[in-house]
């Protein structure tokens, strides 16, 4: 069996990632609104700005709930181990089916998202819960995120996750 | 190796950068947008609730001992007042309502219906946290997805361990998030090969210590800097092992550098400061926190604390990044060292080149590495004997001289405890047993758990360590069943005799009904009693009855065997031996047989004439209303009883409450009975006297006879509905309802 990261979630590789996905898209965040559906949920609604989907039907913008969030009076619902995803942000993002309430899951939990940095001079890699574009060199402005343990080679992994779409849909996959 | 990674507050627009606010001790769970920590307001009394649908998985009900045991696994924590307090009542326990704000459950969702688990989701449990703004908790629960994911409590291959997951998911619900240590609890990875987070590392409890103190414990503080330009580092984690070289401690330094360790027992530490990187890094970490792992592995020395004090250490200074790391998260951690023992792991990293060297904190364990080969570097670990369990780091140094340390990587436990002999194996549900386990490698402080029931060593109702080879219990109530025996170390491994224990219930035997029987057989008999349980074995004179049912642990039904005439012995056995006896007659009359009523109903005032056919009637069978069917207690006699031949008896009815009633005939000479339970019905009113119809009964005979009988009634009823509807409405046919 394999390991798991609470939590608690199964680890998967981008192969899993995909197959267990009902919605894989890249895109930027546009709005989120933390909404309680019903007494006992806390949702928050996304509308990201789709680039790209490796999975689903192609939308130019999507709308969908993930459980948690913060209300405008300070209370809230957290789940150790999802990610966090905030406006302004670019991220790979891999979504369960919607349960009965309508919210989507990230598949894995914390591995269903791929966040993406860009550095001041462009380039672009994959960070798995990094939850924004920072600074954190005060004096010279500059992201320093080489060999960060977490980190994926944006095209790599781009690369990556159109084979594991285009082998789940040779394996008959929906 | 230079790695920074960076964990944010919540940020709207562009540019704008908000960062964690100085530092604690170990690492809790922050408010999302204020970086408030969470935690429970009333600490000592959080009430958690096991639901009592439990896992679909578990039929034997370790289920809710696997939960009990990773609820005591954190109220075990030393110097701290939580206390997560199990309300184990009934109508708790059936509460479906999770979502309440009264209600702390652990349940598992076998359907989705929770909403957590879409899809074939790879989720395997999950602890939605509600909060207030000032970061108290007002309500948490945990759930399993038992819809996608299977679980064990014996070790089953490809499930996962309930306490295993139950201990990390308590601790979110208390308020933490993952450690940086790979033995802790809070680490963020678990295997179904892994169960030694089952137990809490020194970090789980200090984090218990930081969140919910309970006395005076000592500190240090500081502020990591960069020794090339003294700027402060983001994230560090802060270490201290103490002079066995035993990992200790651990905090998160602050976005400022900033830590603080709290939480320490009095002693003497050796302090550094490591990136937060290998298999625990910021990704493992909830929004609010700055991790930069752009250093080395930097000792900054020794210190002694005395009890309660707080200490400023200063600045520590750490050196510039190297390229070698230990560790990752595709490994399996902690790596497991049992004393007495060599074992053999790997790890896996970077810049491991040949020439290396592995060593550990603690210095009385022997590291030999065999292979290096830059990405991984596998090695034996000799524990010595009596080596008392807990942490040990693991530090690579390369040929350079640079350093990785993974912290807490090793966990020194005892050997496998292994059940040999539980003596004796059995015991009444009653409880009261004193029994003996034999076996190897007990250590105080362990626990045994018994089917339902767990027996921690020195609590009250609990068990006693005697030594290594022995432990003693007295059995609590409980269900019966066959269980395993486990003994399960403090530091969570665990031996187990399979199928070793067996809770039986000690029949009692009230009263036999009749207790008098024709020696030919086939005379149904109810036994009264106690703690029947089906399985149930009933002898006459060692013969065993057929047709033995039972309708409840207070009652057996049974058909008697042919045998000859004579006061015997009756001897009920319950699964595993357990034994009760009475007396049962059988003598050379045949029992008396009730075929038929008429009418079959009358009024409760009674009465009315009555006439009974059957069988073996006799001159001195008594007729008896509204006797207990089960014990031929009580009843009315009826009046004016003639008897016409062996085959009929008239009579009137006694007035009978309204309602249908026994209908018992009984020989006195020799107390053989027949009895129908519904035999007669009393009607409230008069609706014009006798005439109700006629009950035609099938004889009191077994199974296959009756059945063969009912057939020739259901002809002669098709008979009369031949020969014409209103004969038939006077002759309605019942069958005997006993």
């Amino acid at each position: 069996m394999d390991d798991v990261a609470a939590g608690t979630a199964v680890r998967l590789d981008i192969d899993q990632l995909v197959s267990e996905s009902d919605l894989v898209f890249e895109g930027r965040v546009r709005s989120m609104r933390t909404i309680q559906p019903a007494p006992g949920r806390l949702e928050t609604e996304f509308e990201v700005v789709v680039e790209r989907t490796f999975w689903g039907s192609d939308e130019p913008t999507r709308s969908f709930r993930l459980p948690g969030g913060v209300l405008p009076d300070g209370r809230g619902l957290m789940l150790p181990g999802m990610p966090s995803l905030l406006v302004g942000e670019d991220a790979i993002l891999f979504l369960s089916s919607e349960g009965a309430s309508g919210a989507r899951m990230p598949v894995g939990l914390g591995q269903g998202k791929l966040g993406v940095l860009t550095t001041l001079q462009g380039q672009r890699s994959l960070s798995r819960q990094h939850s924004q574009l920072t600074f954190a060199d005060a004096k010279s402005g500059n992201l320093e995120h080489q060999g960060f343990e977490q980190r994926f080679d944006y095209a790599e992994t781009v690369a990556e996750i159109w084979a594991a779409a285009a082998r789940r849909s040779r394996e008959g996959g929906r | 190796m230079r790695r920074i990674s960076f964990r944010r507050l919540a940020l709207f627009g562009l540019g704008a950068t908000l960062v964690a606010v100085g530092s604690m001790a170990h690492m809790r769970l922050k408010h999302s947008t204020n970086g408030n920590l969470l935690f429970w307001s009333n600490p000592g009394n959080i009430s958690i609730v096991s639901s009592s649908v439990g896992s679909d998985n578990i039929s034997d009900g370790s289920c809710e001992t696997a939960l009990r045991n990773a609820i005591d696994a954190w109220n075990d924590a030393a110097g701290s007042t939580g206390y997560l307090a199990e309300n184990t009542s009934a109508a708790a326990q059936a509460r479906t309502d999770w979502q309440s704000y009264d209600l702390h459950q652990i349940w598992f969702d076998e359907d989705g219906s929770s909403g957590y688990f879409p899809g074939s989701s790879s989720i395997v449990a999950i602890t939605p946290i509600w909060f207030y703004s000032d970061g108290r908790i007002a309500d948490a629960d945990v759930i399993f997805n038992g819809k996608n994911h299977n679980f064990t409590t014996k070790g089953a291959a490809n499930r996962f361990d309930i306490q295993d997951v139950a201990t990390h998911e308590l601790g979110h619900l208390l308020g933490l998030d993952h450690s940086g240590w790979a033995g802790a609890s809070m680490y963020p990875y678990v295997s179904s090969s892994v169960i030694l987070h089952r137990s809490l590392g020194l970090d789980d409890v200090h984090g218990m210590r930081a969140a919910y103190p309970s006395g005076s414990f000592a500190s240090i503080s500081g502020t990591v800097r960069r020794t090339a330009d003294s700027s402060p580092v983001a994230g560090a984690h802060v270490v201290v092992r103490d002079s066995q070289g035993r990992t200790a401690g651990a905090a998160l330094a602050g976005s400022t550098g900033a830590f603080t360790l709290r939480g320490l027992d009095a002693g003497q530490y050796d302090l550094y400061a490591a990136p937060l990187e290998g298999p625990m890094s910021a990704a493992n970490l909830g929004a609010g926190w700055t991790v930069q792992t752009d250093f080395e592995l930097s000792d900054h020395g020794s210190l002694t604390l005395a009890a309660g004090e707080s200490r400023s250490i200063g600045n520590v200074f750490v050196a510039s990044d190297v390229t070698i790391s230990l560790g990752q998260n595709n490994d399996r951690y902690p790596l497991r060292c049992p004393s007495s023992q060599t074992s053999v792991h790997l790890a896996r990293g970077t810049g491991l080149s040949p020439g290396s060297t592995l060593s550990a904190s603690d210095p009385t364990l022997v590291v030999t590495p065999s292979t290096w080969s830059n990405s991984l570097v596998s090695f034996s670990v000799t524990v010595p004997g009596g080596a008392a369990p807990g942490h040990v780091d693991l530090i690579a140094t390369n040929p350079s001289g640079d350093r990785s340390v993974l912290v807490a990587g090793l966990e020194i436990t005892p050997p496998d405890p292994t059940v040999a002999l539980v003596s004796p194996n059995q015991a009444d549900l009653a409880g009261g047993t004193l029994v003996t386990i034999t076996g190897t490698n007990f250590n105080p402080g362990c626990r045994v758990v018994v089917g339902s029931e767990i027996y921690e060593d020195g609590a009250v109702s609990g068990c006693t360590w005697v030594d290594s080879t022995t432990i003693t219990l007295t059995t609590q109530s409980s269900q019966p069943g066959i269980s395993d025996v486990v003994v399960i170390d403090s530091s969570g491994v665990e031996g187990r005799k399979s199928a070793a224990f067996q809770v039986v219930a000690t029949p009692q035997l009230t009263l036999v009904f009749p207790a008098v029987g024709s020696m030919s057989g086939w005379t149904r008999v109810v036994l009264s009693g106690q703690n029947f349980v089906d399985g149930v074995v009933v002898r006459i004179d060692g013969v065993v009855q057929a047709g033995v049912s039972v309708p409840s642990t207070q009652k057996i039904e049974f058909w008697t065997s042919p045998s000859s005439t004579g006061l015997k012995v009756i001897e009920v056995e319950n699964p595993g031996g357990f034994t009760a006896t009475s007396q049962f007659s059988f003598v050379a009359a045949a029992d008396p047989n009730i075929v038929q009523v008429t009418p079959a109903s009358g009024t409760a005032k009674g009465g009315d004439g009555v006439t009974l056919t059957g069988t073996n009637f006799t001159a001195q069978t008594e007729v008896v209303f509204a006797a207990d069917q089960n014990t031929g207690q009580g009843g009315v006699l009826a009046g004016n009883i003639t008897f016409i031949d062996s085959s009929t008896l008239s009579f009137t009815t006694p007035a009978v409450g309204a309602g249908m009633s026994t209908l018992m005939v009984r020989n006195p000479g020799t107390g053989q009975i027949d009895l129908l339970s519904s035999g007669f019905n009393f009607q409230a009113e008069d609706t014009g006297g006798g005439g109700g119809g006629c009950a035609s009964i099938v004889p009191s005979q077994p199974p296959a006879a009756r059945d063969i009988l009912g057939t020739l009634l259901w002809f002669a009823a098709l008979a009369f509905l031949v020969r014409g509807p209103k004969r038939i409405a006077l002759a309605p046919i019942r069958a005997k309802d006993r």
